[in-house]
């Protein structure tokens, strides 16, 4: 990538762009183990390509693209910073996706919509009690009606107490 | 003449009432998406495409696709008024649009964003129509190499036009690739990278990834910041342009469209250079080129033109060669393959209903979203204000609900989780997502032509020589990328997109 050295005759080896210096190592990490992954399927031939010769090939470009990556962390200072993860985002959306994916079938969407609105509304400080409470049950109804109703989709409504 | 009666059939399939029907829906869920921050056409589409299995193969890519040049309207909106692209595609247009409304002309920006769309959008159809014989005539023509070539042209460019650094861009649609190959071996069912679980051995699911990487993940992101939107506070004033206005219009409105018209065709997303280099293009022909940014309605006319255009001609690779030029395409891809249509040039001979009927819908559609966007912005002004608090975990239910109801599986919406998690690494790392989806659908189709066209010429690489068409486009592909990393193209390349 770029040839630019900051002082000319002695050029100065620091990272320079965190982003890009974990960004090209995890790339390359993702690539050795991809390759780790399909060492044991069959390459093949030209003329007869075995499943093993596009993973391998691919991988292995990655590996050397993130390389390259790591590389170009020590000379360009990047566009961007990692900045700091929004671990209650996170934390709570995913859980909500989870709850909605074991509850969707035992409980029907009568409790698995709530619930899921409920949690994942937890991922924002802003968020009013009140206010959540009351969306939940409004984008239950809306859902029911939208998926159960009119979409007529198979999708469990509440198998405790109605028996589909 | 042939162009007549074929639209004629277009238009007789568009008109049936089911179709409309289904063609505003299309339109006005585009249009919602694409007012509200947060959400995208690629998430809704994936969303939504479940939904649309009961529908008739047409009248299901009716709506798809108008949620798709639906949202490309809906996020001028929000650019205008609010200075927030809902759309990456309305970047530019927030430029002048915003510095319009700020002097009190909100409802001359919106008008000619609309009008600009509606006759660039009315071009682009019968631009369409013409290419749709020609192109698939070309299309018959291409052997598997040809067609492994273009891909890699279509990579090349993609790679090109993406955002950020080029080798990011380039790392992504590996990483895209790979992903394709997970899972069974299309010929000797060897399981590939799975890690021994079950549910990948079917591969990656496409839906599964862009609503993990396009929705959630990017719910996340979102969550990070507290959102600021200054909603604008002046009046929006009259929606009709002055006379004066709409002659200042008229040819940068021209020039938009047949800018984006023939970038949309390009492989691997020309589009998005659509309305950049329509702005671009105005501000050098501007008399008075500092009035840009400061409320010309130039830099709003055209590149929303250009917009438009490219949007709805991005479906030529797609319908004619059956390769998407990007992720919305991509998604179409599998709502077609769903309903049992191949995209490729058998779709004009097989479901000329389709071709036909989705090409005439698209003027429509622009004719709908005329409707929906001017008397009814006052609606999507009101929109505005719902805050993202109680709009995320709508989208993330919708999600959850559109996901389990493609296959009745709770392991898909898991699965949705495990991507999301892997798209919010990914934009954190400073990666830009799209080119990854591009990646993910062209690489199992590259594998498949690779294949057939190493088997037919028995392991010789000389067929992409032999080929005019394969060594064409294969040198094309070469130059592109060599231009994309010279230096002097990447800066121009930065300050177009900084714009």
């Amino acid at each position: 990538m770029g040839t630019s050295n900051p002082t000319p005759g002695r050029p100065e080896l620091s990272v320079k762009s965190w982003q890009d210096f974990i960004g090209g190592c995890t790339v390359v990490v993702a690539a050795v183990f991809a390759l780790w992954l399909g060492w044991k399927l069959p390459f093949g031939s030209f003329d007869g390509i075995g499943p093993g010769m596009m993973p391998r090939a691919v991988a292995l470009l990655l590996g050397i693209l993130g390389f390259l990556l790591i590389l170009a962390s020590f000379l360009n200072s990047g566009e961007g910073a990692i900045g700091s993860i929004a671990w209650r985002g996170l934390i709570f959306v995913l859980a909500a996706i989870v709850v909605f994916a074991f509850s969707v079938r035992p409980l029907g969407l009568l409790v698995a919509a709530p619930i899921t609105i409920l949690i994942s509304s937890l991922s924002n400080r802003e968020s009013k009690p009140v206010e959540i409470i009351a969306f939940s049950i409004a984008m239950t109804v809306v859902s029911i009606a939208l998926f159960k109703f009119v979409l007529q989709l198979p999708i469990p409504l509440a198998p405790w107490l109605l028996g589909y | 003449m042939d162009l007549v009666a074929n639209l004629a059939q277009g238009f007789a399939t568009a008109a049936t009432p089911s179709n409309l029907l289904l063609c505003f829906v299309g339109c006005f869920i585009g249009t919602l998406v694409g007012v509200l921050p947060g959400v995208g056409p690629i998430a809704t589409i994936a969303m939504l495409m479940p939904l649309t299995y009961k529908f008739d193969p047409t009248g299901a890519i009716i709506m798809l696709a108008g949620i798709y040049y639906g949202a490309q309207y809906g996020g001028s909106t929000t650019a205008i008024l609010i200075n927030v692209p809902g759309e990456s595609s309305s970047v530019v247009t927030a430029l002048d649009g915003h510095a319009m409304a700020k002097t009190g002309r909100a409802g001359a920006a919106l008008g000619i964003a609309a009008i600009g769309s509606f006759a660039a959008g009315t071009v682009a159809t019968v631009f369409i129509a013409l290419l749709g014989v020609p192109m698939t005539k070309l299309a018959l023509l291409f052997g598997p190499a040809d067609y492994f070539a273009l891909m890699v042209l279509g990579l090349a460019l993609a790679v090109m036009l993406a955002r950020g650094p080029v080798l990011k861009a380039l790392i992504m649609i590996v990483v895209g690739v790979l992903l394709s190959t997970i899972g069974q071996d299309a010929e000797t069912s060897d399981e590939r990278l799975t890690l021994g679980i079950e549910s990948l051995a079917d591969g990656i699911d496409f839906a599964v990834l862009a609503m993990g990487v396009f929705g959630v993940a990017e719910i996340i992101r979102n969550l990070e910041s507290v959102e600021k939107r200054d909603v604008l506070k002046a009046k929006i004033g009259k929606l009709l342009p002055t006379i004066a206005e709409l002659r200042q219009s008229f040819w940068p409105i021209a020039r938009g469209t047949g800018l984006g018209s023939i970038l949309g065709i390009l492989p691997g997303n020309g589009a998005t250079l659509a309305p950049f280099a329509s702005y671009t293009l105005e501000k050098k022909l501007a008399d008075d080129p500092t009035r840009f940014g400061k409320g010309a309605i130039e830099g709003v006319a055209g590149p929303e033109s250009a917009n438009n255009a490219g949007a709805q001609t991005s479906f030529v690779p797609l319908l004619t060669l059956g390769i998407p030029p990007n992720a919305v395409m991509a998604l179409l891809v599998g709502a077609m393959t769903i309903h049992g249509v191949i995209p490729g040039p058998q779709v004009m001979t097989k479901n000329s209903e389709l071709f036909w009927g989705l090409i005439a819908s698209m003027w429509v559609g622009n004719l709908m979203l005329l409707v929906i966007n001017l008397p009814l912005i006052g609606l999507w002004v009101r929109l505005l204000k719902v805050p993202y608090r109680i709009l995320f975990p709508s989208i993330i239910l919708f999600c959850c609900i559109g996901i389990y109801s493609i296959n009745n599986n709770p392991d898909d919406v898991l699965a949705i989780g495990a991507a999301s998690i892997f798209g919010y690494v990914i934009i954190k790392l400073g990666f830009e997502p799209a080119p990854m989806l591009l990646g993910f659908v062209l690489g199992k189709l590259m594998e498949e032509k690779l294949r057939q066209a190493l088997g037919i010429s028995r392991g010789s690489f000389y067929v992409f020589l032999e080929r005019p068409i394969a060594l064409a486009l294969l040198i094309g592909a070469v130059i592109i990328v060599f231009v994309a990393v010279l230096p002097m193209v990447r800066k121009r390349r930065e300050e177009a997109f900084q714009e």
